[in-house]
């Protein structure tokens, strides 16, 4: 490994947790201004004690000075204590751990899904442009594109999933028969499962990286070397793969670390569409009801995924794009 | 036809929908007509979308959610465009720390999806009005604007008829306003119908999460929410607000699109 690559990342990582550390901030001060505490809605309802609410802020330190209150909050959540939940009565942490492997399953899929098809489209556009099927993809491509994330799932559920009873309805395995299947019959089961929303969340991504994709092949087929390429006689396969194509890619590579915090969003409504129970839909209903605990989580959880993502891009491009590996 | 004739027809067609809305619509959009009989009823000449399962008409309910899904999407833009401008330029002009510092803002605001930046104050807001979520959209709608309109500014900034207008001793807010925003506009246009295609995306995602418009104000997100029980029985009620949804983006990125393609020949 060269040094530079760790120095590169070891500064990004630094300035990651720096975003982190900011985001957490900006939530306990916005969670702060607004009027009141989580306890402001109990102190309407006659039945609790005066007395009663002064001992719940007191244990829970919300009596203390901002400032304090502050100071433990980040205390807590460097050694990894994000409070407990008010609507589900158990850790915050225990809710994470069982929802975020299932967003990042259903993120890496989708990933898979984007790029495959997104890239399968933008060069099959690409090298014929202008023709019918061109333009035909086009408008497949910016229909999709125009279409909101949680209604193209329902079409795909509605037909797929109620109509032709294709795929299960919703959830992440099967409620009675998961637990009594083989190791095999188990994954296949959460395949099943996986399959609409991945495709949804894969699909519509895909339509914008189609886009992209169809626009860079396009610029580099009018570059010299591409000329150059043609005018020694080589096979025209040759020339869009191995010269064209190896260029065309760089670009879209570096969309796919930036793909994963819009995959992430996207999936907040996705999951909600197939009740998948992962951190976007535990983040959708935790601000529904107001659970400030895992609000907080949830947002320093997309935070870091930011982080990543980004990270992940930069890497992406130096490793495809020797030119930047002395940038830092 | 071009992208642009296609996309400013259906624009036309939807901002006339929307106004005329009142006018157009059968039924009064929140009315329960009758509900031991008149759920879920398929489309019919006095329903012509049919109704949903709350027994309200459909086509006034999406009709009268054009009017707030757009209503909501321009108002989000203008707010969008009148920040994102004004930060532009101070930003261009001023340049410095000053403009150091707000590009930062800028670059790290761009790396986190809107859908997150827009939940957060969502999330910690009491009671979700409407001017409230023109103000959350308009807010996080801004900031690919400025990096725009700052990026022209500075390029002008070294243009020599704004030195010589600055030789003169021309005030620089006439200098902006007369000599600078009018070269600006094409470019901010484009950017501005685009964005309104994707805050109508937005406010209907997080209508269909129920923390967007209040009900029972008819917003094509809740109306989605409100046919997810009854896909099969009711295809309509989701279908309708979906087909809505899908023609009103997609006809303000065919503008943006043809519009830019029209500035600037050689970026199709």
């Amino acid at each position: 490994m060269d040094t530079d690559l760790i120095r590169f990342v070891a500064g990004r990582l630094l300035q990651g947790a720096l975003v982190v550390l900011g985001v957490a901030t900006l939530v306990f001060v916005l969670l702060h201004l607004a009027p009141g505490d989580p306890l402001t809605v109990l102190s309407d309802a006659p039945q609790v004690a005066p007395e009663a609410l002064r001992q719940v802020r007191r244990d829970f330190g919300l009596d203390r000075p901002i400032g304090e209150q502050y100071v433990r909050y980040l205390a807590r959540l460097v050694q990894g204590d994000l409070g407990v939940s008010i609507t589900q009565h158990r850790p915050v942490t225990t809710a994470l751990a069982g929802a975020i492997p299932h967003t990042l399953l259903l993120a890496a899929a989708a990933l898979l899904v984007d790029f495959a098809v997104g890239i399968g489209i933008g060069v099959a556009q690409g090298r014929r442009a202008g023709t019918r099927t061109d333009r035909l993809l086009s408008v497949v491509t910016i229909t999709l594109y125009a279409t909101p994330v949680f209604a193209f799932g329902l079409l795909l559920l509605g037909v797929f999933g109620e109509t032709l009873g294709w795929f299960p309805l919703g959830g992440s395995v099967d409620p009675i028969r998961h637990a009594g299947l083989s190791v095999i019959g188990r994954a296949m089961d959460r395949l099943h499962h996986l399959a609409l929303p991945a495709l949804t969340l894969g699909l519509v991504a895909a339509a914008y990286t189609a886009r992209h994709q169809r626009s860079a092949l396009l610029d580099v087929i009018q570059q010299d070397f591409v000329r150059a390429a043609r005018g020694r006689g080589l096979a025209e396969h040759a020339v869009l793969v191995r010269h064209a194509l190896r260029n065309a890619l760089t670009p879209t590579i570096t969309l796919a670390g930036l793909a994963l915090p819009a995959l992430l969003s996207g999936s907040v409504l996705v999951e909600s569409v197939f009740g998948w129970p992962g951190m976007g839909r535990l983040a959708a209903e935790a601000i529904g009801r107001r659970d400030y605990p895992i609000v907080t989580a949830a947002a320093i959880f997309a935070a870091a995924m930011v982080v990543v993502g980004n990270l992940l891009a930069d890497l992406a491009a130096r490793a495809a794009d020797p030119r930047l590996r002395s940038v830092r | 036809m071009t992208r642009l004739q296609v996309g400013s027809g259906l624009v036309g067609v939807l901002l006339l929908l929307a106004v005329l809305a009142p006018v157009l619509a059968t039924h009064p959009p929140h009315v329960q007509l009758d509900l031991d009989a008149l759920r879920n009823a398929g489309p019919s000449l006095t329903h012509p979308l049919g109704t949903d399962p709350y027994s309200r008409d459909l086509l006034s309910r999406v009709l009268h959610g054009a009017r707030v899904s757009l209503g909501i999407a321009v108002l989000a833009v203008l707010v969008a465009v009148i920040v994102g401008v004004t930060v532009g330029v101070v930003s261009g002009w001023a340049g410095g720390v000053l403009d150091a510092v707000l590009m930062r803002i800028v670059d790290a605001a761009l790396a986190v999806p809107r859908l997150f930046t827009v939940l957060v104050p969502l999330a910690l807001w009491e009671h979700v009005t409407v001017p409230a979520i023109i103000a959350i959209l308009g807010g996080t709608g801004w900031f690919a604007m400025s990096r725009l309109v700052r990026a022209e500014v500075r390029a002008a900034r070294a243009r020599p008829w704004v030195a010589a207008a600055r030789a003169v001793g021309v005030p620089p807010i006439r200098i902006v306003a007369r000599h600078l925003l009018p070269n600006i506009a094409g470019p901010v246009i484009v950017v501005a119908t685009m964005g309104i295609g994707q805050v109508v995306l937005l406010e209907a995602g997080l209508s269909y999460l129920g923390l967007g418009v209040p009900q029972p104000l008819p917003s094509w997100g809740s109306i989605i929410a409100d046919g997810q029980p009854v896909l099969r029985a009711a295809p309509w009620v989701a279908g309708s607000a979906g087909l809505a949804l899908v023609a009103t983006v997609l006809a303000f990125t065919l503008v943006g699109d043809g519009l830019r393609e029209r500035l600037d020949p050689r970026a199709s």
